[in-house]
């Protein structure tokens, strides 16, 4: 499987609930401590542990993450 | 993995609260008619309650309310546009309690819509009062001391009624709360769509979601609630399964 | 069948409105208007069309609207605690423009109400029943030819406007059997499809912002509407008015009684005059154009214990005379099970006339 998708976060949409960091199996993602316009403290993702799985899509209430 | 933009009918966020199911079952739903080619053919009837908030965030074809009476709203549609894909989008209060006797009718006349049913066991934007699938001594904004299932009714559970006493094409129960069960929610929704484009009858999904604000709780906590109490209640699972299967 | 036939009044709605392309009915049985579902569940079938025995006048009117969203035409009918039933229904029309057709065949009274005709809902349907800032268009047919006449009036006004559409007949018109000749029938797929119908069909894509709601729009139209139709919708008969002393404002069955007593006061040398309302809303205040400068007095004639059509005959009176005072009397009658009889009306105009009745406003 050639690993040419990118994994897209719109941080601006997070509101920090927390889903995509409890349920993605590699840990990659994790909340960072700084706010968004909204004042959600937003998901960061540590690119080079993800696996593209889209089960951060999959859980995801806002659609924060989209892979192209 | 394959690419995965937005759904086409979905527009991203909303005004849920965070970590509510609403959002991901909608979602999903968005999904399945836009993979069955109907997103510029169908029409989602909208309740009044939570489910408001998806009309800001929804491409496609609706109506709103009143509340109660998407059932019916959708019989109108359906009846006279027999091509369209005519769904409702509830919440257990909209469907359940003061829209019972438009979703049991619909049910009962073997209507061809597709009734979809958020079940968080409240009313969930009039700040979390009882509803019939408040669980017995669940504290609610009106059952502050607990439901007294004796004097209020027990949780109503609709698709078991559905399979009892009518002949509907699908009828099953989902979860929103973890992977598993939202893959397996969005199979089922399939099904319940499938069944209507192919006119065998009546079909309804109804997914059981956290809903953290009103229960006061965090998302774990909601998740841990829901998982050890409210699935007590409500059997995930399909309760109807279409005709040959 | 363009040729005269006879026919009831209940059955010659459902006639006129099949004629008029009805494409979708749904209704729940209630005397005294049953017929309607009756004829149009055996009718609807036989041409394609849809017509649902709803479970209740509430689900009935939500499914109307359901098919009004998508621009099918559309009807539903009941007596008095039906239409009740259906108010918030009739709102959520109104608050979304649908030109849905309704048919309150009226029934005697408060509660379960009796089985006699009446117009004990005058008042309700004139102010719109349900909440909010609307109002339908009231039609108050007197024959069964006039009832279907105003089932095609209805369609009519209702697209043109954009607004619901109320008739309002009663027990006796919906139960009487009288010639009626109906116009062409129109078929509904010839019909165009408005342009505000919902098709089904994606109406913004995902990288649109959402739409903020404009709040003040819609009620700045509903004010110009509601101005537009109480400008160019008033409707009415008059009979014998010119040259009145006193004039008659009565509608629906008995309008025809004072009719007859007209006749009777005439030969007595009376000279009395009818206004017949056929909107009851917008109520039709431009015929008091038509009567004498020195007329003497005005008459709200109706059957309801209250005289609920009283006020409007005299705010049309302060709207015309504004120089001098002419008394409006009230005839309310208290006969929910009968119309009153044409010497009641005789008499009491009399009375009215000696001076033996007080005015009421």
């Amino acid at each position: 499987m050639t690993n040419t998708e990118k994994i897209v976060l719109n941080s601006a949409l997070c509101k920090s609930c927390g889903l995509c960091v409890k349920h993605c199996p590699k840990g990659a993602l994790k909340l960072s401590g700084k706010w968004n316009k909204k004042g959600y403290d937003y998901v960061e993702i540590e690119e080079a542990d993800c696996i593209k799985c889209q089960t951060c899509y999959v859980v995801c209430p806002e659609i924060v993450f989209t892979f192209e | 993995m394959a690419k995965r933009g937005i759904p086409v009918l979905k527009k991203p966020g909303g005004n849920f609260c965070p970590g509510c199911g609403h959002n991901i079952f909608h979602r999903l739903i968005c999904e399945v008619i836009e993979e069955l080619g109907y997103e510029n053919n169908q029409m989602m009837c909208f309740a009044i309650g939570c489910a408001c908030n998806h009309a800001a965030v929804f491409n496609g074809e609706n109506t709103m309310g009143p509340h109660g009476r998407p059932a019916s709203v959708a019989t109108g549609v359906k009846r006279t546009n027999e091509e369209m894909l005519v769904t409702t989008y509830q919440g257990d209060g909209d469907a359940y309690v003061i829209g019972l006797q438009d979703t049991f009718n619909a049910a009962y006349r073997n209507e061809r819509i597709t009734q979809f049913v958020v079940n968080n066991t409240c009313f969930a934007m009039t700040g979390g009062q009882m509803g019939w699938t408040t669980l017995p001594g669940q504290k609610t904004a009106t059952s502050q001391t607990g439901r007294d299932t004796d004097t209020t009714g027990a949780p109503l559970k609709f698709p078991e009624l559905v399979r009892n006493d009518f002949n509907a094409a699908y009828a099953a129960r989902g979860a929103v709360h973890n992977p598993k069960e939202i893959r397996k929610t969005k199979g089922y929704i399939r099904q319940a769509l499938e069944a209507q484009i192919a006119g065998e009858g009546y079909s309804i999904v109804e997914a059981v979601s956290i809903c953290p604000t009103n229960w006061h709780m965090s998302v774990d906590q909601s998740i841990d609630f829901l998982e050890k109490e409210v699935l007590g209640a409500f059997e995930l699972g399909e309760i109807v399964k279409r005709r040959g299967e | 069948m363009s040729e005269t036939v006879l026919m009831k009044g209940n059955e010659a709605v459902a006639e006129a409105a099949l004629r008029a392309g009805l494409d979708f009915y749904a209704a729940y049985p209630i005397t005294p208007q049953t017929e309607i579902l009756e004829y149009l569940s055996k009718k609807m079938p036989e041409l394609g069309r849809v017509c649902v025995q709803a479970d209740s006048e509430i689900t009935a009117i939500n499914m109307i609207m359901g098919a009004a969203y998508t621009g099918k035409r559309v009807l539903t009918s009941s007596a008095g605690p039906g239409i009740s039933l259906k108010q918030e229904g009739l709102s959520y029309c109104a608050a979304n423009d649908l030109p849905v057709v309704y048919v309150d065949v009226q029934r005697g009274g408060n509660g379960l109400a009796n089985m006699g005709s009446c117009q004990t809902e005058y008042k309700r349907e004139v102010t719109g029943g349900g909440n909010g800032d609307y109002h339908a268009i009231i039609l108050a047919p007197a024959s069964v030819q006039e009832t279907a006449d105003m089932v095609s009036l209805a369609y009519e006004l209702a697209e043109k406007y954009r607004n619901i559409v109320g008739i309002m007949t009663e027990a006796t018109i919906g139960q009487l059997v009288e010639p009626v000749t109906f116009k062409e029938a129109v078929d509904p797929a010839s019909l165009p499809v408005p342009s505000w119908a919902k098709t089904g069909k994606m109406i913004s894509s995902s990288d649109e912002p959402i739409k903020p709601r404009i709040k003040d729009a819609k009620p700045k139209a509903d004010r110009a509407k509601y101005f537009q139709m109480k400008e160019e919708v008033q409707m009415w008969e008059s009979t014998n008015v010119d040259d009145a002393d006193y004039v008659v404002f009565a509608f629906g069955a008995p309008s025809r009684v004072v009719y007859d007593a007209l006749l009777i006061l005439r030969e007595e040398g009376q000279k009395i005059g009818m206004i017949r309302p056929q909107t009851l809303w917008p109520y039709p205040e431009k015929a008091l154009e038509e009567l004498k400068e020195d007329v003497k007095g005005l008459i709200s004639l109706e059957t309801n214990c209250t005289g609920q059509m009283l006020p409007d005959v005299a705010l049309a009176r302060d709207l015309h005379f504004k120089d001098r005072h002419v008394p409006v009397y009230s005839c309310a009658y208290i006969v929910l099970d009968r119309i009153p009889t044409v010497m009641q009306v005789v008499d009491d105009i009399k009375a009215i006339i000696s001076g033996q009745t007080e005015e009421a406003y």
